[in-house]
């Protein structure tokens, strides 16, 4: 059973999406409560799938067979290989407690719109799509998972159903459509110079020729596309902002795998290249600016806290790759932490606004949040969580945000001192835009009646304000269990690998 | 459209599903397979939706239900790997039953009980792709 | 020698990119994706190529000089994902037109 973890974690949200429509003719609560045991049961699995790899190293999956016929010059199996070390049965579990978390927001915000059983679908499909770009052990497979995420997150924009939606569903999905085939042409050209689609034979084949890095280019493009940082963020205000909070947070968790597997493709395949890691430093600079000074202007909530998403993710890209830079010193290994460790920040901290914002929507109905008034004055505890997300994300000491920012700070330093001053002065400027917001929405005495926050989405965004609270208070903690072995599986490529 | 239409295109549906049902049947011996049958079997719901236009009522929940019985049988397949060997087993080849006629590496004659648990997956995928290419065909001619 | 189908694929990708760039209309975007599409699945299927090679299928097959398989299974799947997101852009862009009464 143990060593068919990793499938299952993959097949059961599978599983799950295709038996929804079946289970939607018995009613309401039979739907609910399969959807919460598929979501919880794969959770409990990475869960379990993390202990298996702590204590016995990577896991490898080959599908269709245990012990493969066809096997190629360089030892590994010819078949689709599912492969999970420290850093991806980590992301898994995170990422799986949070989108169960977000189910449960999900069941009262979302209970008066029609065709939730397709949402309900696509948010199985795109939680597949996620964990596949975590899993995957060949790059083909990889490109599968990117065009399930791309249709399934349209699917979830359209799901409000006016025009302004559908709009950006289109542009969305016809940008993505042609970033896949930026990543199938890059593949191809891989392909087409060694012959398989394995990453860990290609890692060992690799020439790093000129085609090669024409290959890498196209490769990287696409999953920053996917990412939305700097180059290629226009996407991510303009689909933000018509979609659903539980989507948006979904197509964060999107973003942040495929991160993940930018940088493991980058290390693992393509081997430690300073000019590619001093592109991403400068990518990721100028998204943490660009997200800054785009959200200044901004007057819209939604599109406010997708611009300060995308300098969030600047943070992580700046940790993981002036790490990658400074690999041979001791600083290399604690930047990658701190940017592994922002990763799971990260989607606490902007979860926590999102999660809150749209409660916000959600009570008063209202199409511009920023005309609201005094809203703290009728929900005290919503203006206690959202000043706690607002100092959580801006870096302030006891919380999370600040555990793993300032890791960042501190090991960048060594790289160029310039770089941490541009961090903590984007922290600063994040914490003045989010101030404002908070004055702007919570402060005051407002007249108006509303009625009671639903009780769930109140437990949810009790329990990432816990999270955010714990992880401030015991990083240490936190860091030995999980982010050190990850940042030594995403270093020691050579484990990941070669099985 | 005209009668005859009607009537010349009622004639050759049945040979353009038994087609397509050929190309689903035969997905492990010959080109083709689950997607590509599927596919013409879809043009099928396609004939009849131009020629008849608005007189004819197609059932969703009918295509609706076999899209969802094709879906579960292959994922469901995939899981009774699991069961044996592992995801994706070929649980059913070289078991001399039913579809599991062992043949020799290399050129064959090219037997139809071979394949294992492929042509059932073949079949499982035709008739998904057929009903969810029909319903895809209908909703747009409908105008959603 | 030149390899025109290089060229092909080139001009087909080129082609496709100038279309999703500068075609507002939402059909023609549509298209222009199908089009790059196409060059890549060109590209794709001419890398498994051999000089009179046969359809990789031992059924009945005069001699064993096959074309490679994989790129082949790599197409189909393209083709596939093709078929999904044309189907949805064209749903999108019919809802669209329901609303706005242009493309």
């Amino acid at each position: 059973m143990t060593s068919h973890l990793i499938i299952l974690i993959i097949a059961i949200p599978l599983l799950g999406a295709f038996l929804l429509p079946l289970l939607n003719k018995f009613g309401k609560r039979i739907k609910y409560f399969w959807l919460a045991t598929v979501l919880g049961l794969t959770d409990i699995f990475s869960f379990f799938l993390y202990l298996l790899i702590i204590e016995k190293g990577e896991v490898v999956y080959t599908l269709g067979a245990k012990f493969p016929l066809l096997v190629s010059p360089q030892g590994f199996p010819i078949r689709i290989i599912l492969e999970a070390d420290a850093l991806s049965g980590f992301l898994s579990f995170i990422f799986l407690s949070i989108i169960f978390l977000i189910f449960i927001y999900s069941l009262k915000i979302l209970s008066n719109y029609s065709f939730l059983d397709k949402f309900y679908v696509l948010y199985l499909l795109l939680t597949v799509g996620i964990l596949g770009f975590l899993f995957t052990g060949d790059f083909f497979t990889l490109f599968v998972f990117y065009e399930i995420s791309s249709i399934t997150t349209a699917g979830l924009i359209a799901f409000f159903r006016s025009e302004e939606c559908f709009k950006s569903a289109f542009h969305y999905l016809s940008l993505f459509a042609v970033g896949s085939l930026f990543l199938l042409f890059g593949i191809g050209i891989l392909y087409s110079e060694y012959g398989f689609l394995n990453m860990g034979i290609i890692a060992k084949v690799l020439q790093f020729s000129f085609l090669d890095k024409v290959a890498l280019s196209l490769i990287a493009s696409s999953l920053l596309l996917k990412a939305g940082v700097f180059p290629f963020y226009f996407w991510k205000p303009e689909a933000y902002k018509v979609s659903p909070i539980s989507a948006i947070l979904l197509s964060i968790i999107s973003s942040l795998s495929a991160i993940y597997i930018l940088f493991r493709i980058f290390l693992g395949v393509f081997g430690v290249n300073l000019i590619f890691g001093w592109i991403l430093i400068l990518f990721s600079i100028f998204s943490i600016f660009m997200g800054i000074f785009l959200a200044i202007k901004e007057n819209n909530i939604k599109k406010i806290l997708a611009y300060l998403a995308i300098s969030e993710l600047g943070y992580i890209i700046l940790g993981i790759s002036s790490g990658i830079v400074m690999l041979n010193n001791d600083f290399g290994f604690k930047a990658i932490q701190g940017g592994l460790f922002h990763m799971v920040n990260d989607i606490l901290d902007i979860g926590l606004l999102f999660l809150i914002i749209g409660v916000v929507i959600y009570i008063t109905k209202s199409k511009n949040v920023l005309e609201i008034r005094g809203f703290g004055h009728k929900y005290p505890w919503l203006a206690g969580f959202f000043l706690l997300g607002v100092f959580a994300i801006s870096g302030m000491p006891p919380l999370n945000g600040f555990a793993s920012k300032i890791i960042i700070y501190e090991s960048v330093f060594h790289l160029s001192p310039v770089l941490t001053i541009i961090g903590i002065l984007g922290s600063i400027l994040i914490l003045a835009i989010l101030i404002k917001i908070f004055a702007i929405i919570f402060l005051g005495i407002s007249p108006e009646k509303y009625q009671p926050v639903p009780k769930t989405a109140m437990a949810v965004i009790f329990v990432f304000a816990i999270l955010m609270i714990s992880i401030g208070l015991f990083p240490g903690q936190f860091t030995s269990f999980f982010i050190n072995p990850a940042a030594e599986a995403l270093v020691s490529q050579q484990n990941y690998i070669c099985k | 459209m005209s009668k005859i239409i009607k009537i010349i295109s009622l004639i050759i549906l049945n040979p353009i599903i038994i087609f397509g049902l050929y190309v689903i049947v035969h997905g492990h011996l010959t080109p083709g397979g689950g997607f590509q049958g599927g596919a013409i079997i879809a043009g099928a719901t396609a004939l009849i939706l131009v020629v008849f236009e608005n007189n004819i009522k197609l059932s969703r929940g009918l295509f609706s239900l076999f899209e969802f019985l094709g879906l579960t049988s292959f994922i469901l397949m995939a899981f009774w790997g699991i069961v044996k060997n592992t995801f994706f087993y070929n649980f059913l080849t070289n078991s001399n039953g039913i579809l599991g006629k062992t043949i020799v590496f290399g050129i064959n004659q090219g037997y139809l009980n071979s394949g294992g648990v492929i042509p059932l997956m073949n079949l499982s995928v035709g008739i998904e792709v057929a009903s969810g290419l029909s319903l895809i065909i209908i909703l747009i001619t409908r105008n959603l | 020698m030149i390899n025109f189908i290089f060229l092909t694929v080139i001009f087909l990708i080129i082609i496709g990119l100038f279309g999703t760039m500068f075609k507002k209309n939402l059909i023609k975007l549509a298209m222009s994706i199908n089009i790059i599409s196409n060059g890549v699945n060109l590209f794709l299927i001419s890398l498994g190529y051999r000089q009179g090679g046969i359809a990789p299928i031992f059924t009945n097959a005069p001699n064993l000089k096959m074309v490679s398989p994989t790129p082949q299974a790599l197409i189909l799947t393209n083709i596939v994902i093709n078929l999904a997101v044309t189907a949805f852009l064209l749903s999108l862009s019919i809802l669209i037109y329901k609303k706005e009464k242009k493309l």
